[in-house]
């Protein structure tokens, strides 16, 4: 993320700042993120929507300074302290854990992760003095929640209560929907439509946040609150889970998540339409886990449970895997709500990794996700009956597949990826990009209007 | 044997004991930010750090003295030979650097900088030791240059689907949509931007 929005690489775990020698992850030497630069030069507003918990680093990685991704208490309270330098005025996702004062059951707050700049030493009062930013304070008792509200942002904790945010009296809205990540879209909607039956909803009820929105609910109230701003506005829409899930090797949670990515694209891309003005970029900061699309089922999903009782790669694999044409075209019916009926179908899509770890292999879309070291409530019942990795689960088929990386999780691998763009300057972003190439292309269609590329000519990097 | 000759038998031995006095040492600069080939290995291209012109981005050095009884006194950033006239922050090792650097070690910064000038610029710190010894590293930063532009974009939305690759697009196209004999029967909405490139 931070190379698309700073025009240059941060190394692993840092957000907005380049390397340095100190112990402190907060005073380490900044660079002026693409928010902060149009907030500034030009009073744009900056909106930030994920799925992931909003101390994350995708979010993070738009609007907060730090060389440590996982410093949460700080970089929570760096969203509202320098709200003047970045324009922050919508905040969506999870995280509410550190928003809550330590004392609260659940929170995460702590003066170990959190910052205070010095008033004396020039070596951090600098960063208050030249950057205009705020000093900081150990706080971990802060309710930060509170204070987002005396800053004037409305607050919504669950979808019903972001539907009844009036955007006619709204010019700031925080969202916090869970304590750390939210739920993905398998289980929010499984929750759904468990509601419309009249039983519990499992996941989003073990985790106890029932009433999550969808990422489109989220975009669109977003978009509704940060359009009137008359100078415009710079929005960044994640879609968080498509990767944790794939690190968990979890087909059918990335796959649902990257269609719940797609119809919050939609609420995107039909704004820009009617706007005109709005230039709409779709890409990734990386790819996770090397996902092969390797076939379809030769076997009924019946089939595939017998299978799974006589178990082992003679049977799961070899009965089952079927590739080129025996792969067929898997069907998935899609339900009222927008997603399949249901992802145990017959003759299903067949998915495979290639930056994997050890993991047990069934195909069957598993009941459970993972476990989420991040919740804090994760070693408390129900949460402690989730399976702990991707070679916990899936055990009785005993077919493995061995990892190719240690560990127990799939990991991110170099490829390239695609970057899709719409609106105006969107032809800009030709030829094989490197990510920091994005920073000036977007900059540049801001400030300066876009330029039209010669496609008669090799590309020139900016 | 005369004493001229004894003269001469004793010189050779004392030239040979000179020459192997080791040279004296001057403070070392292991770190320039920002970052570059040319502070690095002497390469004055690929320029890694760039900047838009005006966007605001910190200077800053780690100086090591040459011996672990002397102090870092002074140390001055230029830019394109300029001396940048702001005082500059410098911190002492005692406290808060990484284990591994020596405790009289020195951090030099100068926050929030910017240039507005287009093209590669050299970043030079002089430093200035206890004893009075001095010495100066060279990096180099690049402003990338604003082009004449047509329309100018009043928003910007950045989707981000995190780890999504190509694999992960295609899979949700055939789960979302499905097949007929071979034809994908509708889009996911990412698939009709108009523009597609690989990053």
């Amino acid at each position: 993320m931070s190379a698309y929005v700073l025009g240059n690489k941060n190394n692993n775990n840092e957000e907005g700042v380049f390397p340095d020698d100190t112990i402190d992850p907060f005073d380490n030497p900044r660079i002026e993120y693409l928010s902060q630069y149009l907030s500034r030069t030009q009073g744009k507003a900056l909106g930030l929507v994920t799925t992931s918990d909003v101390f994350d680093a995708t979010p993070a990685a738009n609007a907060v300074h730090t060389s440590n991704r996982g410093a949460g208490t700080g970089i929570v309270d760096q969203y509202l302290d320098d709200r003047k330098l970045t324009g922050l005025s919508v905040l969506m996702g999870g995280g509410r854990k550190w928003f809550l004062p330590s004392s609260v059951p659940g929170s995460a707050r702590s003066n170990a992760n959190d910052y205070q700049f010095s008033a004396t030493d020039p070596h951090t009062a600098d960063i208050v003095k030249r950057w205009n930013a705020a000093p900081g304070k150990l706080d971990k008792d802060r309710d930060l929640i509170s204070d987002f509200q005396s800053a004037g942002f409305k607050y919504a904790s669950d979808l019903t209560s972001l539907n009844a945010v009036d955007v006619k009296s709204t010019d700031k809205l925080l969202g916090l929907f869970a304590y750390s990540n939210m739920n993905v879209a398998l289980d929010k909607i499984d929750g759904r439509r468990n509601v419309a039956k009249g039983i519990n909803g499992r996941v989003v009820d073990d985790y106890g946040f029932p009433d999550q929105p969808m990422l489109e609910e989220m975009t669109t109230k977003a978009l509704r609150v940060l359009q009137k701003n008359k100078k415009g506005f710079v929005l960044m829409v994640e879609g968080a889970s498509i990767d944790k899930q794939a690190h968990n090797m979890d087909t059918e949670r990335w796959l649902l998540d990257t269609i719940e990515f797609d119809k919050a694209i939609k609420v995107a891309q039909e704004f820009a339409e009617k706007d005109g003005q709005t230039l709409v970029i779709v890409t990734a900061d990386h790819e996770c886990s090397g996902v092969a699309l390797i076939g379809g089922s030769t076997v009924t999903d019946a089939r595939l449970q017998e299978l799974t009782k006589e178990g082992g790669a003679s049977n799961l694999r070899d009965k089952v895997v079927g590739v080129y044409e025996k792969a067929g075209f898997p069907k998935y019916i899609i339900g009222a709500d927008g997603y399949p009926a249901t992802t145990d179908i017959d003759y299903r899509l067949l998915v495979s990794y290639g930056a994997n770890s050890d993991r047990f292999e069934d195909w069957r879309t598993n009941s459970l996700p993972l476990q989420d070291s991040q919740q804090p409530f994760s070693k408390s019942t129900p949460l402690t009956a989730y399976p702990a990795n991707p070679a916990a689960r899936d055990v009785d088929g005993k077919f493995m597949v061995t990892g190719q990386v240690p560990g127990t999780s799939a990991v991110h691998t170099a490829t390239d990826i695609p970057i899709s763009a719409m609106g105006p300057g969107a032809w800009s972003f030709t030829g094989v990009l490197d990510n920091t190439d994005v920073f000036f292309h977007l900059a540049q269609a801001a400030v300066k209007g876009v330029v039209a590329p010669n496609f008669g000519k090799a590309v020139k990097r900016p | 044997m005369n004493i001229s000759r004894i003269g001469q038998l004793l010189a050779l031995p004392l030239c040979s004991m000179l020459s192997s006095v080791p040279a004296i040492a001057a403070p070392q600069i292991t770190r320039l930010t920002p970052p570059s080939e040319l502070f690095s290995s002497g390469a004055e291209a690929p320029v890694i750090a760039r900047f838009l012109p005006d966007q605001r981005f910190d200077l800053q050095a780690t100086i090591v003295p040459d011996s672990p009884e002397k102090t870092i006194v002074k140390a001055v950033f230029l830019v394109n030979g300029q001396e940048i006239n702001l005082p500059v922050a410098l911190k002492s090792c005692s406290e808060g650097c990484l284990p591994k650097i020596a405790k009289n070690t020195a951090i030099a910064t100068l926050r929030a900088i910017s240039q507005t000038k287009p093209g590669v610029h050299n970043v030079q710190i002089e430093v200035t030791q206890s004893d009075g010894q001095k010495s100066k590293a060279t990096g180099n930063f690049e402003i990338v240059p604003w082009q004449v532009g047509g329309q100018k974009i009043k928003n910007i939305i950045i989707m981000l689907g995190d780890g999504m690759g190509a694999a992960q697009r295609t899979a949700a196209r055939i789960v979302a949509n499905g097949y007929a004999q071979g034809k994908s029967k509708a889009p996911l909405a990412m698939d009709t931007f108009s523009c597609l490139w690989p990053n």
